[in-house]
């Protein structure tokens, strides 16, 4: 992996200036009463001492504890605060989208969209080093709670573990380059990412309601954005009501975007195309275990009667023919489908030619089955997985 | 195994990864295969051949294939076959190395289970 430079390593030749840039801030808010206030005071706080010009945009998702109002009593102090309110509530994923898509209409794409929880956990004070990284060219910073030096406290070890284990699972399935925090909601975003995804896909954009929408925007993005991360102190204790995540809905949720994203670029293949491809796998056993029979019996010779003895061996030619019928089918299909899609195909092939060299009569310990089984699945894991497009970090 | 047929066995894979790798670029100059560019045998024939990697990659092929044939005067197939594996483990290597790809730890472990694989079956 490439070295990415590090949070609050602005030497003089990378420093990009964040004068004049517009930020506007997306809180998506549901009962937020006691802390709505106290946010909004934070961000104009920290965005006070900055160069860039701010707004707040607090979309209330059917608040029933007078939520959108407290905000609004902001507005009314001079703060640049505007409230969209839905009703009834509708969902984290909805509320973020509408936010999102109504920032992103009205900025210009070099703007930023900064998004955080209205509960205080996550504090505005690390906005300075995001919108930084966004200067610097990448088009979506997330606030992580997985890099050197990121801390989350005051949540229970079961949570911190459930939501490490969902991060590590998407990494492991379907990472995306520089992304380790893949539901945290404290992100930055270059609008123009943001207003080309709501052009291309509407407002499918964000269509899960939890925490899952995270990441689903980030896989939404997956092509066309360069991520990258900074770390940061989840304070949960901060939080001024309980939370009312469910566990369960919340790990159903993750399995269904990832499978939604995957199956729609997954990779179709013909039919006929695959009937090669399985023809020529079969075809290339069968040539081995001729080759392997047309040799037996040459251990003893020298090299050159050895090749002697194979040229000879109708069993050998057999099976050189074999093999080369095997290779020009398997050519057909090299030139019609990426080597990445073909070599799973091929990963069948070492069960197959082990299974026919046992028919013939060779002995396979237990030992060796097992040897071809971890072969056959890491030929798998390196080759099919290898499907997944990974997009190279942009850098200006 | 002996060491001459683990030899014969190593170096027949490596060949096979360059003759992979450099057909691959050949027919990718050749172009997709259709029903049409089928009708006419000779000219996708002639195509085929003015390629220079195409003949490079069969070459090598022809290569491994004797290495391979010495292997298997010695080493039973359920052996030797195997080993093939490792091709992956080499590809992933010229990526990283030569052409600087990113690996995921998905496709690590994979390779991680290719070397177990063919230690357990060298061994066992």
């Amino acid at each position: 992996m490439s070295a990415e430079p590090r949070v609050g390593d602005q030497n003089p030749e990378s420093y990009v200036s964040v004068v004049g840039r517009r930020v506007e801030w997306v809180i998506p808010a549901y009962n937020e009463a006691a802390s709505i206030k106290d946010l909004i005071s934070r961000i104009d706080f920290v965005s006070s001492g900055e160069s860039w010009d701010y707004s707040i945009l607090v979309v209330d998702d059917g608040s029933v504890d007078g939520t959108g109002g407290l905000a609004l009593e902001q507005a009314q102090l001079g703060l640049p605060v505007e409230v969209l309110r839905n009703e009834p509530n509708q969902g984290l994923g909805r509320t973020i989208g509408r936010g999102l898509r109504h920032a992103s209409e009205r900025l210009d794409g070099d703007a930023v969209i900064m998004t955080l929880d209205a509960d205080l956990t996550q504090d505005p004070a690390y906005a300075p080093a995001m919108i930084q990284k966004v200067a610097e060219g990448y088009d979506v910073v997330i606030a992580s709670r997985y890099r050197p030096g990121a801390k989350v406290e005051g949540l229970s070890m079961l949570r911190r573990a459930l939501s490490y284990s969902a991060s590590g699972l998407v990494s492991l399935i379907r990472p995306i380059r520089g992304v380790r925090d893949y539901s945290c909601g404290f992100r930055a975003y270059r609008a123009s990412v943001v207003s080309q995804a709501f052009a291309e896909v509407g407002d499918d954009f964000v269509s899960e309601r939890g925490f899952a929408s995270m990441l689903e925007i980030a896989e939404r993005l997956r092509e066309s954005a360069s991520f990258t991360e900074v770390p940061f102190v989840l304070r949960y204790q901060d939080k001024r009501k309980a939370s009312e995540i469910r566990i369960m809905p919340t790990i159903g949720a993750y399995f269904r975007v990832l499978v939604k994203v995957a199956s729609t670029q997954r990779k179709v293949v013909p039919v006929a195309t695959l009937g090669v491809a399985v023809s020529a796998i079969i075809v290339g056993s069968l040539a081995q275990l001729l080759l392997r029979l047309g040799m037996v019996g040459s251990a003893d010779l020298t090299v050159a009667q050895t090749l002697l003895f194979a040229a000879t061996s109708p069993l050998v030619l057999g099976g050189l023919a074999l093999y080369v019928l095997s290779s020009v089918l398997w050519l057909g299909i090299l030139s019609r489908i990426e080597l990445s899609v073909a070599y799973p195909l091929g990963a069948s092939g070492y069960a197959l030619v082990v299974l026919l060299a046992a028919m013939s009569g060779e002995t396979v310990s237990a030992a060796r089955w097992l040897g071809v089984l971890s072969i056959t699945v890491g030929v798998l894991l390196v080759a099919w997985l290898g499907v997944a497009p990974v997009k190279k970090v942009a850098r200006p | 195994m002996s060491q001459h047929a683990l030899a014969y066995v190593l170096a027949a894979v490596t060949l096979v990864v360059g003759g992979q790798t450099t057909l691959k670029i050949g027919m990718d100059r050749v172009g997709p295969i259709g029903l049409e560019r089928l009708r006419d045998p000779l000219r996708l024939l002639s195509d085929t051949v003015a390629v220079t990697q195409v003949w490079v990659g069969l070459l090598l092929y022809v290569a491994s294939s004797v290495l391979w044939l010495l292997a298997l005067a010695t080493v039973p197939l359920s052996v030797a076959y195997p080993f093939l594996g490792l091709s992956y483990v080499f590809i992933a290597g010229v990526s990283v190395i030569a052409l600087g790809e990113w690996l995921t730890p998905a496709q690590w472990l994979g390779i991680l289970l290719v070397v177990f694989g063919v230690v357990a079956v060298a061994l066992g």
